[in-house]
C-alpha cells in the first residue's frame, strides 16, 4: 500500500478513531500511521474542531405554545382526517393543532368575542349572488355591495359576536380595512378576493381583513377558497410586506378593539408571538369567521416563504380552526 | 438510555393505552425537547421545526399502540421521529433551495428579543454547514454529536449496520471540517 492510499484509508477511520469506536487492531494501525503522518494528524485536529463546533451548539428551548399544543393532542378530535381530492394544491396536512392556527385563532376568537367590540357595517345594500361556477361545492352566500365596514356608519353597528350565522345572510363584517373592499355590484369572485389588492401593483395599499360571513364551508369549498387565495395573492406580497403589513395588521386590530373600549393591547402579543414562531416572514392575508360543516370556524390564510432570489412570498397556508383554536384543516400550497 | 428511564417509558405507555391520558403528556414532557431539537437541526429553522415536532407527536399518538417493547421506547420513538423528518424534508424539497438560508439571513438581520435561533454568528454558520449535509449524514451528526446517541443506538434507530453509521459520521465530519475551514479562511479564526 503506498502512502497516499494508506492516508485515504486512514482518513475514513479517523472519525471513529476520535470516538474510540475502532477495534483494537484498527486503532493500533491508525495510531501508528498518525505518529508518522503530519497530514493525517492535521485532519484529526480539523475533525476534532468540527466536532467541538457541533457540540458547542446550544439546545433550543421548546416554544411555550408548542409545549401547550403538544399536550392538547387528542386523537379522537381528528375527525376530518379524510383529505379532499388534490389538484395543484398540496396535500392538506390534517392536524389536531397547528401552532399558527391554534394560537392565532385563540387571539382572534378572543378579539371577535369581545362583547363590547362593535363592528360597524353597511347592512342595507346587499345583493344575492350565487357561488362561483368554478366550484359547485362553494356554498351560496350573500354579498354586501356596500363599502368597508370601517368606513360605514357607526350607527349601523352590529356586534360580531352576536351575529347569528344561521340567520345573518346578507350581513357581513369587515375589520381591518381603511379602504373600500367591494366594488359596486360585487360578485362572489370579489368576495373571495377581499383582503387582497385590486391590482398587482397596489400591494402596498392592501390590508388583511377579518370577515364575518354566513358561509358554510365544506372540505371541497375550503380547498377552492385556498386555491383562490393562493392564486390571487401570488406574487403580490414581498418579505418586506410581511414585516410592515403584519405590524400594521396587528396595530389595526389593537386600535379597533381599544377604540371600542376593549383591551386591545392584550391581542398584540399572542398574534405577534405566533406569527414570529410560525413563519418569520409571515403575513396574514385573510381571516374569516364562518362555518365549516355547520360548525363555527375561523379561516385564516397566511402568506409566507420566499427564495430563489425573489423576495416575493410564494406559499400560502390556510387554517380552518374551531372556535377553541384547534385546527381542523391545514393546507399549505406547493 | 438508563434502564429506569426506559422502564418508566414502558409504564407510561401502558398507562396511556389503559386510558390514562396524562401518561401521554408525561411522555410528551420527556421527549418534546429532544424531538424539537432534532427537528430544528434537521430543517434548520424554528418555524418548520415547530410544525414538524407537532407532526412527530401526532404520528406518535397514532402509532404508540404498535410499540411492542422489542427495543427501548427511545429507539422506537427516534425511529418514528427521524422517519417523520425524512418525510418532511422530501416534501419540502420541492421549494426553492435557498429559502431556509435566506430565512436565516433575514432572521439574523432582525433585531429584538424574539429571535429564536442562535445569537452567535459562528453557531449560525455551523448550523448552516450542518444543513448543507446530506440528510442521512446530518441525522447521524445530530443524533451522535448533539443528542449523545451511540453508534449502536443510531444503527438501531436508522435500521442500518453500525458500519454504515461510522461511514456516515465520518463523511459528515470530514465535510463539516472542510466547510468550517472555508469559513475560517473567509472570516478569520472560528471561535467555538
Amino acid at each position: 500500500m503506498n502512502e497516499m492510499s494508506k492516508c485515504d484509508d486512514v482518513q475514513e477511520l479517523l472519525s471513529a478513531y476520535i470516538d474510540n469506536e475502532l477495534a483494537d487492531d484498527e486503532r493500533r494501525w491508525v495510531g501508528a500511521h498518525l505518529d508518522e503522518c503530519t497530514e493525517c494528524r492535521a485532519t484529526v485536529a480539523a475533525l476534532q474542531e468540527a466536532i467541538a463546533a457541533v457540540k458547542s451548539l446550544d439546545d433550543f428551548e421548546v416554544p411555550p405554545e408548542l409545549t401547550s399544543n403538544l399536550r392538547g393532542i387528542e386523537p379522537g378530535k381528528r375527525s376530518h382526517a379524510v383529505a379532499p381530492a388534490k389538484r395543484w394544491w398540496a396535500s392538506p396536512r390534517v392536524a389536531v393543532f397547528v401552532a399558527t392556527g391554534a394560537v392565532a385563532a385563540i387571539a382572534l376568537v378572543s378579539l371577535l368575542t369581545l362583547s363590547d367590540v362593535n363592528i360597524t357595517g353597511n347592512r342595507g345594500a346587499t345583493q344575492e349572488a350565487t357561488s362561483p361556477a368554478r366550484d359547485k361545492a362553494m356554498p351560496q352566500q350573500s354579498v354586501p355591495a356596500g363599502e368597508s365596514l370601517l368606513n360605514a356608519s357607526k350607527s349601523e353597528a352590529h356586534d360580531i359576536d352576536s351575529t347569528d350565522l344561521e340567520n345573518s345572510a346578507g350581513t357581513e363584517g369587515v375589520l381591518g380595512s381603511g379602504e373600500k373592499t367591494l366594488k359596486d355590484g360585487a360578485v362572489d369572485d370579489e368576495l373571495l378576493l377581499r383582503g387582497l389588492p385590486d391590482d398587482k401593483d397596489a400591494h402596498a395599499d392592501a390590508w388583511p381583513k377579518i370577515l364575518a360571513s354566513s358561509k358554510n364551508y365544506t372540505p371541497a369549498s375550503i380547498e377552492t377558497l385556498a386555491g383562490e387565495l393562493h392564486d390571487s395573492s401570488n406574487g403580490l406580497y414581498t418579505v418586506e410586506d410581511a414585516g410592515e403589513k403584519r405590524a400594521a395588521f396587528v396595530d389595526k386590530i389593537v386600535e379597533e378593539v381599544s377604540a371600542q373600549g376593549g383591551e386591545g393591547e392584550k391581542t398584540r402579543s399572542p398574534l405577534n408571538a405566533i406569527l414570529d414562531r410560525t413563519k418569520r416572514a409571515a403575513l396574514p392575508i385573510y381571516v374569516e369567521k364562518a362555518k365549516f360543516e355547520n360548525k363555527a370556524c375561523l379561516v385564516i390564510a397566511i402568506k409566507w416563504g420566499f427564495g430563489g432570489g425573489d423576495s416575493r412570498l410564494y406559499k400560502t397556508s390556510l387554517y380552518v380552526t374551531n372556535l377553541s383554536g384547534w385546527t381542523i384543516f391545514h393546507y399549505t400550497s406547493k | 438510555m438508563p434502564q429506569d428511564k426506559a422502564d418508566l417509558d414502558t409504564v407510561l405507555i401502558k398507562s396511556y393505552l389503559a386510558g390514562d391520558t396524562d401518561a401521554f403528556n408525561e411522555l410528551v414532557g420527556k421527549y418534546e425537547r429532544p424531538a424539537y431539537n432534532l427537528a430544528y437541526r434537521m430543517v434548520g429553522n424554528a418555524a418548520d421545526a415547530a410544525d414538524l415536532t407537532q407532526e412527530i407527536f401526532v404520528r406518535l399518538h397514532r402509532n404508540v399502540k404498535t410499540f411492542r417493547g422489542d427495543s427501548a421506547f427511545s429507539t422506537w420513538f427516534y425511529r418514528l421521529a427521524t422517519n417523520c423528518c425524512k418525510d418532511w424534508l422530501r416534501k419540502e424539497s420541492r421549494r426553492p433551495p435557498t429559502q431556509e438560508i435566506q430565512d436565516t439571513l433575514v432572521a439574523d438581520g432582525g433585531a429584538g428579543p424574539s429571535r429564536l435561533y442562535e445569537q452567535s454568528e459562528t453557531k449560525a454558520l455551523v448550523q448552516k454547514a450542518i444543513s448543507a449535509l446530506p440528510e442521512e449524514q446530518r441525522m447521524a451528526i445530530v443524533l451522535h454529536d448533539l443528542q449523545g446517541y451511540s453508534y449502536e443506538e443510531i444503527a438501531s434507530i436508522a435500521e442500518v449496520p453500525v458500519g454504515t453509521v461510522k461511514s456516515r459520521l465520518s463523511r459528515a465530519r470530514l465535510k463539516l471540517a472542510g466547510s468550517l475551514a472555508a469559513i475560517k479562511e473567509q472570516n478569520g479564526r472560528l471561535s467555538v
